[in-house]
């Protein structure tokens, strides 16, 4: 009965940690699983699917994987990713910041039309505007080259539009109206005031943006021809066929290899996401 | 009134952004043929992307495949290139389903590459619509030597008698079957068996081994008991004629009924649309139904022998339902500049033993008969399988049905559908047939507008 | 501001003029509408024109007028099956995903030594996507041989389902998959929940509040932007799912996992009747929308912001 406070605290950490543990295993096995398949002889995967580790552990699916398509290594296919997705991330995550401000903090005339076409942009499926912009790009002569893939992310992301408007609107208007009183202009408000504040869904954006234009094949696939230009997402793909047989040994190998990047992204990224707004200490 | 404004209005705006030009020229009865075809000159004159520069030819030649064909593939087409400076073959590879949806996007774009792969499943549509060049020419000159290819297999790539692709390998559909369970029920498998036969030892064997039958419900399924009846898929569905699809359906029914094949959920599961996850391979089912380019792949995954038989016939067929089917072939656009380099290509890919000597049948047996016999014995044992089979195939097989009409992806999806219905016990054969044939017959109709 | 440099009166007037609200708004979403005018607004008319044609990509577009809408609602049964097949999805894989996000979010937002390694675990599972691995994946722990029932068999239940053949638990192997990758969420409901300034729990706490009624007085108001965004945001993910259903079940069995995406792309390009399939992305967006709409409408009932006093 006369626990004392700090045993009790004492037993929930525990508790929450042996809870939070368990769960984390659930959460992570299939991805267990799939990296023990990479070590896996490629047919030996789907005969002892039932079993987690491999019969031998084997790196052969590593280097049969790395030579990839031709000749065109998986080295060129991940620098060509990184290329994408970090210019890609880049120019949205800057433009994304911008719009989504002007949308957030000021009133102009048919706001609403323009945000209603921005969710109306996030709502079509890229397959039926793909044809037609295909052939918008097949006119401006970028068809085979990165820029039908980097240059509309320069122009804003509706998605992380939107969640920089849910933050700043979280922002007390108050300290725009004080910076306002102290002669600051919307522009350097935006700079000064807003920009800091929004960190946490600028690192967000960042995150998504970088895993999404690294998972992306599709537009690789139409507007890429050149195997030297293909970036991973796109070069996975080629080690199945289901029409004639697919060596999945080698793409589980290079589908794990693949994750690393986006993961170390986020790994670094996550720490500023730990100190947001709370630590800079902005009354509420 | 309203409504032609409102045609007349998006005609302009296809117009206008030139979204109506496909590349080729199209039906001449297309009201907007004027301004299509023009707009589709603008587009090649902007896409030149296989213009000759400096005396260079330059050819981008586009295939989907897997790891094997875009090493082998690449490896021919640097041999032909160090042969024959004055060529440059800019290549481009990407997965199946991609593969048509690129190049769908590229044909609408007007700048489909110079040598496409093509299939046979899509051949009638890219030329209905313009897309192909015509290789009669190249053929009757003999710029494409075909003294070694038999006729058949030149036809398989013709529509009304002028050859729009040429076959890159040959395959023929077969069943597979375990032996070692074979052989402890044992019963033996004969050439080619009747559905019958397969239904008497599909029960043997479940009664002695416990191990569970496959009955194909494919649309090679249907193509074969047609033919086996005398007659045609598509013949008989753009008509509505019932007789063949009584005798597939009925067979269905029987098969899904029988306590020896396996359960439609398990099925569904394995979902032998995939080369790895067939039923076979972890012995769900002692049988299995494929092509023959697939039985590769399947045997290793497996990591056993498994026996070829022909794919079944019906009892008292009319005709010898088996036929070889072209495994992909070489087109060229419409649109190529280099039609004629594209075609000395082709010649070379098809009929030059060092390229099929890096080339290994991975697109099929050869279809030049010299050129086949040559790298035989260099393939390894598996590879000698397909080989043999192939050969005892074409020694029966008779013609291969026409190209699929368009609609055909769309009929073949509701076949999947109709077959599922009675695999679960939720249609009857009579069901089936009723919705499947006129069903079948409308989407026909409309693709073919 | 310190650095504000007196500009000379000419260009003074021209910041003024670019400092008006009116103005600047412009000036912040000029990228925003130059990339929507350049590369989506034609695209997206042109679909739009193409729902009311024939139109297989290869020939001239057909007018057909509302052709293609009729036959959508009167003559395609397999359209209504696919558009129930998708609300189930959404109606169960939406709000599932999100309470999941948010309970986790709640629990790592704590710091501790393990909570970068917690939440790096919890979102490992989202950054591997939909890809053929996971689709092959997938089916191997849905399998009737599988770990899912391996683990049925363990605590006493029935182990021999075979999840991705039956009728009834395919789409809910698809469920599963979306609520295991929660991680995007619960990645912005913790940013949301670090933006929760501490002073307001610090009041609270000092009020005597207890941790439950912390999180109904404060956590969960001050979160409701964050809310409202993911659930926006997944309500048009959950209509716009695709690779799951395309390829790990392929919609089987009996079209049960047939997302209306997937069938709205087989239209347009295994059928090809890219006509057909822009009439029906028209008649999501036109769903989509009008749900959007109405949670916008809704918003000012429950849907808290600071900006807004």
């Amino acid at each position: 009965m006369m626990t004392g406070y700090k045993e009790k605290r004492a037993a929930i950490s525990v508790i929450y940690h042996v809870f939070t543990f368990f769960f984390a295993c659930v959460m992570i096995y299939p991805l267990v699983w799939m990296v023990m398949s990479s070590f896996k002889d490629t047919n030996e995967i789907f005969r002892t699917a039932a079993s987690l580790l491999p019969e031998t552990f084997s790196p052969a699916n590593y280097l049969v994987g790395w030579k990839g398509f031709a000749g065109y290594s998986f080295a060129i296919f991940f620098k060509n990713s990184f290329v994408i997705a970090g210019l890609s991330t880049i120019g949205a995550v800057i433009s994304s910041a911008v719009i989504g401000y002007g949308f957030a903090r000021l009133d102009f005339k048919f706001k609403s039309f323009w945000f209603a076409c921005m969710l109306l942009a996030m709502m079509l499926p890229f397959q039926v505007i793909m044809i037609p912009q295909y052939i918008i790009f097949n006119k401006l002569g970028w068809v085979g080259s990165y820029l039908p893939i980097i240059v509309p992310q320069f122009f804003g992301q509706g998605f992380f539009i939107f969640l920089n408007v849910q933050f700043i609107k979280g922002i007390p208007i108050d300290l725009d109206e004080a910076a306002r009183m102290d002669g600051c202009t919307v522009y350097s408000i935006f700079y000064r005031i807003i920009l800091p504040l929004i960190k946490p869904s600028l690192v967000t954006s960042a995150i998504f943006s970088f895993m999404w234009r690294w998972d992306d094949f599709l537009s690789a696939l139409i507007y890429l021809s050149d195997p030297l230009k293909y970036p991973v997402s796109y070069a996975l793909k080629m080690f199945s066929d289901p029409t004639a047989g697919s060596d999945w040994g080698a793409m589980f190998a290079m589908a794990t290899l693949s994750l690393v990047p986006i993961f170390l992204i986020f790994l670094t990224m996550q720490k500023y996401l730990v100190e947001g707004i709370a630590s800079t200490g902005i009354k509420g | 009134m309203k409504k032609r404004l409102l045609a007349t209005t998006l005609a302009a705006l296809l117009a206008v952004t030139s979204l109506a030009a496909c590349g080729a020229k199209t039906d001449k009865t297309d009201t907007q043929t004027t301004g299509a075809s023009s707009a589709a000159e603008t587009t090649k004159a902007a896409a030149g992307t296989s213009a000759s520069t400096g005396g260079k030819v330059t050819l981008n030649l586009s295939w989907w495949g897997n790891q094997t064909r875009n090493d082998v593939t690449k490896k021919a087409v640097d041999l032909y290139m160090s042969q024959n400076p004055d060529v440059d073959i800019k290549v481009e590879f990407t997965d199946w389903s991609g593969y048509w949806d690129k190049l769908s996007a590229m044909a609408a774009g007007g700048n489909l590459p110079d040598i496409v792969q093509m299939d046979y499943s899509y051949l009638n549509q890219y030329q209905k619509s313009g897309q192909l060049a015509d290789l009669s020419e190249f053929i009757s000159t003999g710029t494409i030597d075909t003294t070694k290819i038999s006729e058949s297999i030149i036809e398989s790539g013709s529509i009304d008698g002028k050859c729009y692709a040429i076959s890159l390998g040959s395959n023929a559909p077969m069943m597979l079957y375990d032996k070692a369970i074979v052989e402890k029920a044992g019963v033996t498998i004969p050439d080619q068996m009747t559905m019958d036969q397969l239904y008497d030892i599909s029960k043997t064997i479940y009664e002695k081994t416990g191990t569970k039958a496959l009955y194909d419900g494919g649309i090679n399924m249907m193509q074969i008991m047609a033919r086996a009846n005398g007659s045609h898929l598509f013949d008989e569905l753009t008509t509505g004629k019932e007789d063949s699809m009584k005798i597939y359906f009925n067979t269905m029914e029987k098969f899904a009924k029988a306590d020896f094949s396996i359960s439609a959920d398990l099925l569904a599961e394995k979902n032998p649309d995939v080369v790895e996850t067939k039923p076979i391979i972890d012995s769900s089912t002692w049988n299995d139904f494929l092509l023959s380019n697939q039985y590769i792949s399947v045997s290793k995954t497996a990591g056993r022998d498994l026996g070829i038989t022909m794919f079944p016939t019906i009892t008292d067929s009319k005709s010898q339902p088996i036929y070889l089917k072209p495994s992909m072939f070489f087109s060229v656009a419409e649109s190529s500049k280099n039609k004629e380099a594209a075609a000395k290509f082709l010649d070379w890919f098809v009929n030059s033993t060092e390229a099929n000597d890096i080339l290994l049948a991975e697109r099929g047996i050869p279809v030049n008969s010299a050129v086949a016999d040559a790298i035989k014995p260099k393939a390894d044992e598996i590879s000698q399988h397909v080989f043999d089979y192939v050969a005892k195939v074409s020694e029966v097989a008779t013609p291969i049905d026409a190209p699929d009409p368009s609609g055909k992806g769309e009929v073949e999806a509701l076949g999947k559908t109709v077959v599922e219905a009675v695999r679960y016990g939720d249609a009857t054969a009579d069901a089936a047939i009723g919705q499947f044939v006129p069903e079948a017959k409308k989407i026909l109709e409309e693709a073919a507008k | 501001m310190k650095n504000n440099q007196t500009p000379p009166k000419r260009k003074e007037t021209l910041a003024q003029v670019l400092n008006r609200p009116k103005v600047a708004g412009y000036v912040f979403i000029l990228p925003f509408i130059i990339g929507f005018l350049a590369f989506l607004a034609i695209p997206m008319i042109l679909s739009l024109g193409f729902s009311f044609t024939r139109y297989n990509i290869l020939k001239t577009p057909v007018f057909i007028g509302l052709e293609n809408y009729r036959t959508m609602f009167t003559g395609d049964p397999k359209f209504w099956k696919v558009f129930g097949v998708t609300m189930y999805y959404v109606l169960f894989s939406v709000p599932l995903r999100l309470i999941m996000a948010l309970a986790v979010a709640m629990l790592l937002v704590k710091s501790s030594k393990l909570s970068g390694f917690y939440r790096a675990v919890y979102y490992l599972p989202s950054i591997i996507g939909s890809s053929v691995a996971v689709a092959i994946l997938w089916k191997r722990m849905f399998a009737s041989d599988g770990v899912v029932n391996a683990l049925m068999k363990v605590v006493g239940l029935p182990g021999d389902i075979a999840w991705l053949g039956r009728t009834d638990t395919a789409i809910w192997t698809l469920i599963i998959l979306a609520i295991w990758q929660f991680g995007s969420s619960m990645l912005i409901f913790l940013s949301g929940l670090k933006q929760i300034s501490v002073s307001l729990y610090e009041a609270a706490t000092v009020d005597g509040a207890n941790g439950i009624q912390r999180f109904f007085k404060i956590t969960l108001p001050m979160l409701t932007p964050t809310i409202f965004f993911n659930l926006i945001n997944q309500l048009i993910n959950g209509f716009m799912a695709f690779t799951q259903s395309y390829i790990i079940t392929q919609g089987k069995p009996r079209d049960t996992t047939l997302f209306y995406t997937v069938y709205m792309y087989q239209n347009s390009f295994t059928y090809n009747k890219l006509g057909y399939g822009c009439a029906m992305a028209w008649f999501m967006v036109f769903v989509v929308g009008l749900l959007t709409l109405i949670l916008f409408k809704t918003q000012k009932k429950w849907v808290h912001y600071e900006a807004e006093g």
